[in-house]
């Protein structure tokens, strides 16, 4: 052991405490760089609407949203025809 | 008779595949251990493991005794591979912030979660430094060897781990005592 933890028997008892399980199963098999890629798609992630969906008025504003995309899109080739 | 790394490493580097599975038998472990203390994230730690070992094969030439442990040579790819992979993860983070994999949490005992955290808070300088010199059992010069740092630098990070490391966990050791 180093000379720095000798001296420190209770930090060293904690220290020691800190126990990792080992996955063998994972590390007996190797993974290609597609697998990773696949895993790393089909790994959840954060919802990047979740500020949106929390509020009843967000999930409204995402209903409507695309519809009113729609509507301005229309207006504007109304517009281009006249 | 078990076989050091040392003899491994050379049996591997004359040809010797066998060698190899031996070297990987006897370091995974500890490898794992310490990318996982350091990361906190399993698969990350895996992925890296397998990794190190490939950068080995490719840089088996490269390795000379007399330069330090094989344990030290492979730390110091691994560290490396890990540092890169975290930092381009940051920067992904702070690019698209929902894209980032939630990692699956563990259940664990209380103690370990107080440790597991007391060293997270540490700078990762620190870390990497407290990690090698107490769990690994490394020397200082081969701390210094795979972190490229000076052997005074070592010693001056160690000390002020520690020092942190006290200060975190003061409330555990008066809890202990029953204080």
């Amino acid at each position: 052991m180093n000379e720095e933890f000798k001296k420190e028997k209770e930090l060293t008892n904690m220290l020691d405490s800190y126990k990792i399980d080992i996955p063998v199963t994972k590390l007996a098999q190797k993974q290609s760089t597609f697998q990773k890629f696949i895993r790393y798609l089909g790994s959840p992630t954060k919802d990047p609407f979740e500020n949106c969906t929390n509020q009843s008025s967000g999930y409204l504003f995402l209903n409507i949203f695309p519809v009113i995309c729609g509507l301005f899109l229309a207006i504007i080739q109304v517009f281009l025809l006249i | 008779m078990m076989a050091s790394n040392e003899e491994l490493m050379t049996a591997f580097q004359i040809g010797d595949k066998e060698a190899l599975a031996q070297l990987y038998a006897q370091l995974q472990e500890p490898l794992y251990c310490f990318l996982y203390r350091y990361s906190k994230d399993e698969q990350l730690s895996v992925d890296i493991v397998h990794d190190s070992f490939e950068v080995l094969q490719t840089k088996k030439f490269q390795y000379e005794q007399h330069r330090g442990k094989v344990k030290s040579f492979l730390f110091q790819i691994a560290y490396r591979l890990m540092i890169n992979k975290l930092n381009r993860r940051k920067r992904w983070q702070t690019l698209m912030p929902f894209l980032v994999p939630i990692q699956n949490k563990t259940l664990q005992a209380e103690d370990t979660l107080v440790i597991q955290q007391a060293i997270s808070n540490l700078p990762d300088k620190q870390r990497a430094v407290i990690l090698l010199a107490f769990y690994e059992d490394l020397p200082q010069e081969d701390i210094s060897l795979i972190l490229d740092i000076p052997v005074g630098t070592v010693k001056s990070r160690l000390h002020h781990a520690i020092k942190s490391l006290k200060a975190e966990l003061k409330e555990d050791f008066h809890h202990e005592r029953g204080i």
